[in-house]
């Protein structure tokens, strides 16, 4: 295994790899570490919340900008970042999310091909519930109201604990691993060796 | 409104119209965060299902006395 992956080692405090595989996959980091236990049971409960919320709200609950106008080319630039991206996008599976939010939300159907569908499917799409007259489904759903927020809170809280997860991994401190380990005597640490 | 309606859900594309049940939404996630803490804190996870059903209640008394703090400040005030 990786020597920056090796828990016994008193030197070796950083380990980038686990900390970079605990950002793709939640636990991933922990199970790279040899904490097999401890990386099922995060991965589960972070997955567990993420899907959960995406299940919740659908797809819209990720997404990098809000919308706020309808988009033409010129009224692009009126997109807002939105900050609950920044606590989703500390899960790597957030970004694939938020990409094919992206594609779907920009994807016009084939059968709408004057402007004025465009900008009607547009409209529907980014904030309202209006369907179009020739009856076109869109290609998925926008979530508002609670159930957005619930999943927004979902989402973004399942990347936060995430990030406590990828901390954990990143540093270790061998004085604190042989605590963990049962190697102190009362509240003397047993001494590290050089 | 009515395509919308009729359409059938579309899992993870779809939102679930579950807005009357956002209060009860709030344990699971109670609940995660108590399971993440404890498990990222514990150096041995043995006596990790107390642990979490603690936390989970401290955290749910807090929400409660938060809440009715705020509720008499609000109807108080």
């Amino acid at each position: 295994m990786n020597a920056s992956l090796d828990t016994n080692s008193t030197t070796s405090r950083w380990h980038i790899i686990a900390a970079l595989a605990a950002w793709l996959l939640p636990g991933l980091g922990h199970i790279l570490m040899g904490q097999r236990r401890r990386g099922y049971i995060l991965g589960s409960s972070i997955l567990g919340l993420w899907l959960a919320g995406l299940v919740m709200g659908g797809i819209s609950c990720i997404e990098m900008y809000s919308h706020i106008e309808i988009r033409t080319q010129q009224q692009r630039s009126t997109d807002r970042f939105r900050a609950w991206f920044l606590g989703q996008m500390l899960l790597a599976p957030s970004l694939a999310v938020a990409w094919y939010h992206t594609q779907l939300r920009n994807r016009v159907p084939a059968n709408l091909s004057t402007q004025r569908q465009k900008r009607n499917y547009f409209a529907m799409v980014d904030y309202s519930r209006v369907p179009l007259p020739d009856d076109t489904p869109p290609y998925f759903e926008p979530s508002y109201g609670r159930v957005n927020e619930q999943a927004v809170l979902y989402t973004a809280l399942a990347g936060m604990l995430n990030l406590l997860a990828i901390i954990d991994v990143l540093y270790r401190d061998p004085k604190t691993e042989l605590c963990q380990a049962g190697t102190h005597v009362g509240s003397k640490m047993a001494e590290i060796p050089a | 409104m009515t395509i919308l309606i009729t359409m059938a859900w579309r899992p993870l594309l779809d939102p679930v119209h579950i807005e009357a049940y956002w209060m009860v939404l709030m344990l699971p996630l109670v609940v995660a965060v108590s399971v993440v803490y404890k498990t990222i804190k514990l150096p041995d996870l043995t006596h990790l299902p107390i642990q979490v059903t603690r936390l989970s209640l401290q955290i749910l008394v807090f929400f409660i006395l938060a809440a009715a703090a705020l509720w008499l400040l609000t109807e108080l005030g």
